[in-house]
């Protein structure tokens, strides 16, 4: 008989550890937000029934028919959600928890748990395909460790039962056996750790390349602004973005404007792009694209992790003017607004080179671009007293600069910041009545009236959406940017200096509002740096980083060699950061260990080898005590022969405990007996040898 | 009528050293189904790049490596001892006791399955049981049994064990090969046989030959006549074929001397042969526990009668590996 697989069926209550295994594979598909409630109650039902009930197996649980339809309409559900248009793998994931469901609620004896393992694992796996959360690791830790414990519960019950020892199987549970599980279990995570930076990235896309990671794109961005609706967006504190500096000055809270869309056709309540079809940017953004821009002005690194928005807007710190990451193709629009269709619904990182020079209009003397496109002196029909308003605040100023700096200045002070606008009066549009009558709302109606009054002026300018503002995260040492901070400001062309921006929103106001909104404090910091490193080192890592690491790696060899030849000095061949004999200690440590311990396993395989071939320990050290007493074993004398010899020199108790470490030797040399210890009896050999010395 | 369970044979054939592998691995079916779904994964995650499928192809196969560690450190450091039975009789079951013992310091073994083989041809084993042991203590050593019928009478070659677990996830059952070599001998069956009917012929007690092979039993309740023996208790045949006076022994009525004898020569081995010898063993077995002196007459050799467990194990043993003699070997 194959004693290969498990025949005799269980009917025994499934280990706890198995119930939580099944919450926590459910869990992770929980957090994808992508299962719909209801099927996630049902699982908590029949997670909660097998909990309090156990696998009460009369009744409906053992039905065979009722539990074949549960099945029948769990496939119902998977496929009427792929039929109205879900991705497979979510019609799927639905199934997985229902039919997961429905195994937890069968309580008729099964042959093993496989199946409910192979479905949690199933689960685990599409949630895979569905999120990148930062609490996907821990939960997958606690599922392997679940996993783990259920599978050798089961193996062990399954084998005693075979072997009609069930009793045994519950004795065999320990403490101890747990503890064993658990440091297995988290070996085992720490050597996929291991694994996981060297498994080859290839992203061959030969099957299909359809990911659903990213949780869809956010309400925060549109590719377009009609006034009255940022007010909902300002409410959601999710994170928009998080940006690190890794060259250049950081910017200071007033400074830091991410650019999004830019807006140049105003109809009186709406804003949008013209030509509305951006064009494609050539050449692979994960290999680097050369935006061309302004060569001016300092420089400023930033890598990003953006969240999904719609419709994949690349935002930059000003003009980009080169730009890395895997961010699909990119495309520019008219106004400069960089989009990459295909992150429109993922979270993307990438490193964006930008040069923004002070805001300086000295040079040209505050002098608009007169010769700009037509589109960014574009107004719709508006009441005669917007312009003559303009004209007003504007009567002392001299030059376009003056202009347009003394109307930010008039809204910053005359506004009044608020999220809920007041309502629209009859025959006026939002932008005439914040102007004409209650100077009150939200950044879009600030940067909107701006625009209205600058154009008005002859002055060319257009809407900029994006970010502003933003937290530090001292943690993490980068900015954490949310949808809070969604912002609108301007962008006026000038002569010389471009397109500079200005921001008409009274920023206190702005500020402490988003600010009210985010949880700050060290345990949101905390857990946004984690998910920071997470995006970075983890969901982000590809071939390129294990190009570097390998690169890295073979320099430090390179270093050690070469250091080791005597040859050209370490710090010449390294990086600048990599100098110095400090960097060396701990390779030329690991080496020394690595070898002591690969010698010392050498020497104990030795030892254990030498072990079995020579003499039992205790007879040889008996033979040793006689033969510093002048009895030696000749060569062709047998062991017996020997303590028969020795049993005539020796007093009869030496002589009795000299036979029964021969015995015992004869047993293990030739007997196959066990090792046994013969302390005793060497002890009394010893003695006996000493006394009689001594008389 | 239960369907007999099907043989379980191992192949092994020598092989250079450094192909040698100390442990055999076999995946249960939910193994298979493990190791596609890990190549599944991995090729999905090579197929999208997606870092967190890397993350669970790299948990999977931690997990494999998890599990041939754990199963390693079950297997690891077990030695086991055979210790046969006094005697096994052909179709009779014995119980063959295994003592299982785990050498390591600390770590105890979980679910060991010893399954024990003997010789069938040069690299065939057939295995004769197992045992089984849930946990075995470090520096600890269980013994366990396991029932063994015979087929036939001969000698018996038990090859080696194997140890096998499928702990801990019961995904693969790893198994390594102990050589075990030890011998025995298996008495020919013994069938209920009526002592006293045995005697057949109580009329000519020394010479009665029964059987068609010639398997028979001679009473020999006599003794040497002396003087003061009544001439009525002079077994005159017997006499005369001794040449000297014999008469009955009314005290070894009870407890004659029974020589058993089988014709081994010009008989062709095989089913009616083996017959014989089963007779002729169920008739010794009977006879001595019946309290007679029994000897035993071949074609070839004789054992002189005698009686107790020694007599018992000599002439079974005799029959156990006795085999038929060629009609021209015996000229």
């Amino acid at each position: 008989m194959s004693r290969l697989e498990f025949r005799t069926p269980i009917a025994l209550p499934r280990p706890r550890a198995a119930l939580l295994m099944v919450a926590l594979a459910t869990a992770t598909l929980a957090i994808t937000g992508q299962v719909a409630p209801l099927v996630l109650a049902t699982a908590a039902l029949a997670l909660g029934v097998v909990a309090f009930h156990g696998d009460d197996a009369s009744g409906w649980r053992t039905n065979a028919w009722l539990l074949n339809a549960g099945l029948l309409a769990s496939v119902g559900v998977g496929a009427a959600l792929w039929l109205r248009g879900a991705l497979t793998i979510v019609a799927l994931a639905h199934f997985a928890v229902l039919a997961q469901a429905l195994q937890l609620l069968d309580a008729r004896p099964r042959r093993s748990e496989f199946l409910l393992v192979a479905l949690a694992v199933f689960q685990v796996t599409m949630a895979a395909n569905l999120t990148d959360s930062a609490w996907y690791p821990l939960l997958l830790v606690a599922f392997t460790i679940c996993c783990v414990w259920t599978l050798v519960v089961h193996t062990l019950r399954a084998e005693a039962l075979e072997a009609g020892e069930l009793a045994a199987a519950q004795r065999v549970l320990t403490t101890g056996l747990w503890r064993t599980t658990l440091l297995a279990s988290l070996a085992s995570v720490a050597f996929s750790a291991l694994l996981f930076p060297i498994l080859p990235r290839i992203r061959s896309g030969a099957i299909f390349d359809r990911s659903a990671v990213g949780g869809g794109a956010s309400a925060g961005f549109s590719d377009h602004v009609e006034l009255g609706d940022i007010g909902r967006i300002r409410q959601n504190a999710s994170v928009a973005l998080r940006v690190e500096t890794l060259d250049g000055d950081a910017l200071g809270p007033e400074q830091r404007y991410w650019r999004g869309l830019a807006f140049d056709a105003f109809d009186g309540r709406r804003w949008s792009v013209t030509p509305a079809t951006p064009a494609f940017v050539y050449g692979d953004p994960e290999i680097g694209v050369d935006l061309g821009g302004p060569r001016r002005g300092p420089r400023l690194v930033q890598r990003i992790v953006r969240e999904g928005v719609d419709p994949g807007v690349v935002f930059a710190a000003g003009q980009a003017t080169l730009l890395t990451g895997a961010i699909g193709r990119l495309f520019r629009d008219g106004n400069g607004s960089l989009i990459a269709y295909a992150s429109t619904d993922k979270r993307v990182i990438y490193q964006v080179v930008t040069r923004n020079e002070a805001r300086d209009l000295s040079a040209d003397r505050g002098a608009a671009r007169r010769a700009a496109s037509e589109r960014y002196f574009q107004l719709p029909a508006l009441d005669p007293r917007v312009a003559a308003l303009a004209r007003t605040i504007t009567e002392h100023a001299q030059g376009d600069a003056q202009r347009a700096l003394a109307l930010e200045h008039w809204l910053q002070q005359n506004g009044r910041y608020t999220d809920t606008p007041p309502p629209l009066g009859e025959g006026s549009t939002p932008v005439e009545q914040f102007l004409l009558q209650r100077t009150e709302g939200h950044c879009e109606y600030f940067a909107s009236a701006l625009v209205v009054l600058l154009r008005s002026l002859g002055i060319p300018a257009r809407l900029v959406n994006g970010y502003a503002g933003g937290h530090e995260n001292a943690l993490g040492d980068f900015i954490e940017v949310s949808q809070s901070d969604a912002h609108a400001w301007v962008e006026v062309q000038f002569e010389h200096a471009g397109w500079v921006v200005f921001d008409p929103t009274p920023p206190d106001l702005r500020l402490a509002g988003a600010d009210a909104l985010r949880g700050v404090g060290s345990f949101s910091d905390l857990a946004s740096a984690v998910e920071l490193w997470w995006f970075g080192n983890v969901v982000d890592f590809d071939r390129g980083h294990q190009a570097r690491a390998l690169r890295a790696l073979w320099m430090r060899w390179n270093q050690w060699r070469t250091a080791q030849r005597g040859g050209q000095p370490p710090s010449q061949i390294a990086e600048p950061e990599d100098a110095g004999d400090g960097a060396q200690i701990p390779w030329k440590w690991l080496g020394a260990l690595g070898l002591a311990a690969v010698s010392a396993f050498r020497l104990r395989k030795l030892r254990l080898r030498r072990s079995h071939a020579e003499l039992p320990r205790d007879y040889a050290r008996a033979l040793r005590l006689l033969r510093r007493r002048g009895l030696t074993r000749a060569p062709a004398t047998s062991a017996r022969a020997f303590a028969s010899e020795v049993a005539a020199r020796i007093p009869a108790e030496g002589a009795r405990a000299f036979r029964s470490l021969t015995e015992a030797y004869l047993a293990e040399r030739f007997g196959g007996a066990y090792p046994t210890h013969s302390a005793s009896e060497l002890a009394q050999l010893r003695e006996c040898l000493r006394r009689s010395n001594t008389a | 009528m239960s369907a007999q369970p099907a043989e379980r044979t191992l192949r092994r054939r020598p092989r250079p050293r450094w192909l040698q592998t100390p442990r055999t691995l076999r995946p249960t079916q939910a193994g298979w189904v493990f190791f596609a779904f890990t190549l599944g994964v991995g090729l999905a995650a090579l197929n999208t790049g997606n870092n967190l499928l890397y993350m669970i192809h790299a948990l999977l196969l931690s997990f494999l490596a998890l599990s041939g560690v754990m199963s390693e450190s079950a297997l690891r450091g077990i030695h086991v001892k055979r210790l046969l039975p006094p005697e096994l009789v052909a179709e009779r079951s014995a119980q063959i006791a295994i003592e299982i013992v785990n050498d390591q310091p600390r770590i105890p073994s979980f679910a060991i399955v010893v399954e024990d083989f003997v010789a069938r041809g040069v690299h065939e084993h057939v295995a004769t049981g197992h045992a089984f042991a849930l946990r075995i203590a470090p520096r600890a050593r269980e013994t366990r049994s396991y029932s063994f019928a015979p087929k036939a009478r001969g000698r018996l070659q038990f090859s080696g064990v194997q140890v096998a677990t499928r702990f801990p996830f019961g995904l693969f059952s790893k198994a390594m090969w102990i050589d075990l070599a030890q011998e025995a001998l298996t008495y020919p069956a013994l069938d209920a046989v009526d002592a006293r009917a045995g005697r057949a012929g109580d009329a000519r007690p020394a010479e009665n030959a029964a059987g068609r092979g010639g398997a028979a039993a001679e009473s020999a309740g006599l003794r040497e006549y002396t003087q003061g023996d009544s001439f009525r208790r002079i077994h005159w045949r017997a006499s005369l074929r001794r040449d000297e006076l014999l008469v009955r022994d009314p005290e070894q009525d009870r407890r004659r001397d029974v020589t058993v004898r089988l014709a081994t020569r010009g008989v062709a081995p095989g089913a009616a042969f083996e017959a014989d010898v089963r007779r002729a063993a169920s008739e010794v077995a009977a006879q001595l526990a019946a309290g007679q002196r029994v000897g035993l007459r071949t074609d070839r050799a004789a054992f002189l009668p005698g009686d107790g467990a020694r007599q018992r194990a000599l002439l079974l043993a005799f029959l156990a590996t006795l085999e038929p003699e060629a009609a021209e070997d015996a000229a």
